[in-house]
């Protein structure tokens, strides 16, 4: 049996109430005028009585009374096999769907708490983009709930993926990709390879090898170049450098100081930029050679990224130099949205379990619990303690008459 | 016959008085009353202190037994009521039952005075309708046996403003009734006999002795013969307010004894003084105890 309100049999406690008055409590004696009190002996007084139990088997029913009310309202409901294989046989399914799939299953699993009993089972459905699910919001759900996914709506068994484009010797040119269900692409692969031309001096050189290195194609009004010292460019970019105003650039700048091929490169550059109007704003120093002396700095010039370097244009820095400054140009996120990343089929299956055991269930979720049995019960032993009072007053009663009748006062020839 | 509790809710005395004797008198055919002028009616055991006119030597000479001629009474006699005005004659029945103890019968809730009171009342009004004088002697007041209609409407009524209260002081007032009765007459005691015992009786005694006859109504209610107590119980003295807290149940056997004895000790005492002695309890009706007192003098 289980108490759907166990809070209520706190009022078990009341039991204490009749055992209390029963044997505690202090029974004021009647005062009773007599005519005379010469014929009454002083004997032992009541207090000694008030410690026993004059009627245990009213006590017991008055008690049980109590019980069973208390117990009553504590909503009991008796749990039997066929009432658990009932539950048991029917599953409660919350389906969660929608964005966001961690709020969607700690609904659910709220209002699986008060749904009608039987076994539990939350089914999501989603395309399960990456980060979607957590650990945690598997752990928030009960132990005895089933979990199952499904993946909505379900991948084809192969699919054309578009890259961003690349730039080749002819020009821009797009990129696709076919990947079957298993697989995710994270990153354009090379599929342009610019096969460098005969007759081409050290600049076509430098592009053709750069071209080759998979260079982002550059979104339109983006613009960057670099530019070798000792070019009358020098002058002319010093001339009208300024602040970098767009994101775009000052992303690109970043990114070129971070590039670990470039850092690499310079460090045995042995040249170094000698002109100090390029070693203050709005140049911005983007590598450095050996021994720390500046190699290259950047600035915006007429709304071009403009990279001046110290290194020969044959130099591998001066090559590694300009593709950082292509792909700055480049469309960075086109790679991170090329496709949505999803959590693997073996990670949904490692979340996979089947619903348990019905749990049990909640005043909410119980229709009709076995109260009414209870109170029932409670009338019946208020009944039997009626009939018992009214038992021990008649036979009290005639106990009084018996002995009147047995030492027949009224007979008694003293008396009569 | 009709029921105590009917009668005591009659204010009325006069009323119930008559009530009372109207039920009784038919079947009665004789004065019960003896007086010693007329008609012989029995031979009794010569008492000290009876006449010796009335000795019936003759038989004295045959039998070597002394007795003395009754006679039944042909002209006035003169009787005395004397009441019990203590305050434990205040106690009813049923008033102080125990809750929860229920009595077989269905006691009166008369109290013990106004049953007294309205077999005083029958008392006279039979007496006074014989043609007989009948007096009143209580605590507080005194009135001397006479005859008439007026005197016996002047007894009721200071009879019905009689009240209870304290000592009665019982020896005093028979001494005195006794003592006021001028010829030989018939003193008649309704009392619960609570009050110094021994003396009362050596005051009746007395009484008996001067030539008075002695009728003893012993009124006594039916709790305190039954005792029908099983809780725990203060007793409240009606008289000196005292108290004494006991088990009903446990202090009824030793309670019921000393009642039995009380009451045989009167029987014994007035039988041996050849007063005529009955108990009356409170939930009989009136006129049955009249009856059975009456009927048990005629057959003196």
């Amino acid at each position: 049996m289980i108490f759907l309100f166990p809070a209520a049999l706190a009022g078990l406690v009341a039991l204490a109430a009749p055992i209390a008055i029963h044997i505690l409590a202090k029974r004021r004696a009647a005062r009773i005028p007599f005519p005379t009190l010469r014929f009454i002996q002083p004997g032992r007084l009541v207090s000694v009585r008030r410690h026993v139990l004059e009627d245990a088997a009213l006590l017991a029913v008055r008690l049980s009374i109590l019980a069973a009310a208390a117990m009553a309202l504590a909503g009991p409901l008796v749990v039997t096999g066929g009432r658990k294989s009932a539950w048991n046989a029917r599953t409660q399914t919350a389906v969660v769907e929608g964005d966001d799939l961690s709020a969607g299953i700690r609904h659910a699993a709220l209002e699986l708490l008060v749904a009608a009993p039987g076994r539990r089972e939350i089914v999501v459905r989603s395309t399960f983009p990456i980060g979607s699910l957590r650990r945690n919001d598997i752990l928030a759900v009960p132990g005895d709930y089933g979990l199952r996914f499904e993946r909505m709506p379900a991948p084809p068994p192969s699919r054309t993926v578009e890259l961003p484009p690349v730039l080749t010797d002819s020009g821009e040119r797009s990129r696709t990709m076919t990947v079957d269900r298993g697989t995710t692409v994270r990153e354009g692969a090379a599929i342009g390879r610019a096969s460098p031309s005969d007759g081409l001096d050290a600049l076509d050189a430098l592009t053709a090898a750069v071209v080759s290195q998979r260079v982002l194609a550059p979104i339109s009004g983006r613009t960057a170049r670099v530019v070798s010292i000792g070019g009358a460019d020098v002058e002319a970019a010093i001339a009208s450098a300024s602040p970098m105003r767009d994101a775009w650039m000052a992303d690109g700048v970043a990114a070129m100081a971070r590039d670990t091929d470039v850092r690499a490169a310079a460090k045995t550059a042995t040249e170094a930029l000698d002109d100090s109007r390029l070693l203050q704003s709005p140049w911005i120093v983007v590598a450095s050679g050996a021994r720390g002396r500046p190699l290259a700095s950047a600035a915006s010039v007429q709304g071009s990224l403009t990279v001046v370097s110290a290194a020969p244009p044959a130099a591998l820095v001066s090559a590694l130099l300009l593709r950082a400054a292509m792909n700055a140009a480049g469309d960075g996120r086109a790679r991170a949205d090329a496709e949505v990343l999803t959590i693997p089929d073996s990670q949904l299956q490692e979340w996979t379990r089947a619903p348990g055991p019905a749990p049990p269930p909640r005043i909410e979720t119980v229709e009709h619990d076995d109260r009414r049995w209870f109170w029932i019960g409670a009338l019946v032993l208020l009944a039997m303690e009626w009939w018992l009072r009214s038992r021990a007053r008649s036979s009290g009663a005639d106990a009084r008459g018996a002995m009147v009748a047995g030492e027949g006062l009224r007979e008694d020839p003293r008396v009569a | 016959m009709i029921d105590s509790q009917i009668l005591g809710k009659i204010a009325d005395l006069e009323l119930v008085a008559r009530i009372v004797v109207d039920g009784l008198v038919s079947g009665l055919h004789r004065s019960p009353f003896h007086g010693y002028s007329a008609e012989f009616s029995q031979y009794r055991r010569y008492r000290p202190g009876d006449d010796l006119k009335y000795v019936d030597w003759k038989l004295v000479a045959r039998t070597d037994r002394v007795y003395t001629k009754q006679f039944r009474e042909t002209t006035n006699m003169a009787a005395s009521l004397v009441v019990d005005t203590s305050a434990s004659m205040s106690f009813s029945a049923s008033a102080h039952r125990t809750p929860g103890v229920r009595l077989q019968t269905d006691a009166s809730h008369v109290s013990k005075f106004r049953y007294a009171q309205i077999l005083a009342a029958a008392l006279a009004h039979l007496i006074a309708t014989q043609g007989d004088g009948v007096g009143l002697v209580a605590r507080d007041r005194f009135l001397p046996p006479r005859t008439g209609r007026h005197h016996l409407r002047a007894l009721l009524a200071s009879l019905s403003a009689m009240k209870t209260a304290g000592d009665w002081h019982a020896p005093d007032v028979v001494r005195r009734a006794a003592e006021r009765l001028t010829r030989r007459g018939l003193l008649i005691v309704l009392s619960d006999l609570y009050d110094t015992e021994d003396r009362v009786f050596v005051e009746l005694r007395r009484a008996a002795r001067m030539g008075h006859e002695i009728v003893l109504f012993h009124v006594m209610s039916r709790d305190e013969i039954e005792f029908p107590y099983a809780s725990d119980v203060e007793f409240a003295d009606l008289e000196t307010g005292g108290i004494v807290a006991v088990n009903g149940r446990e202090a009824r056997r030793s309670y019921l004894d000393a009642v039995a004895a009380f009451l045989e000790r009167w029987r014994t005492r007035a039988g041996s003084e050849a007063f005529q002695y009955s108990l009356v309890i409170t939930d009989t009706p009136p006129d049955a105890a009249l009856r059975k007192f009456l009927l048990s003098r005629q057959e003196k």
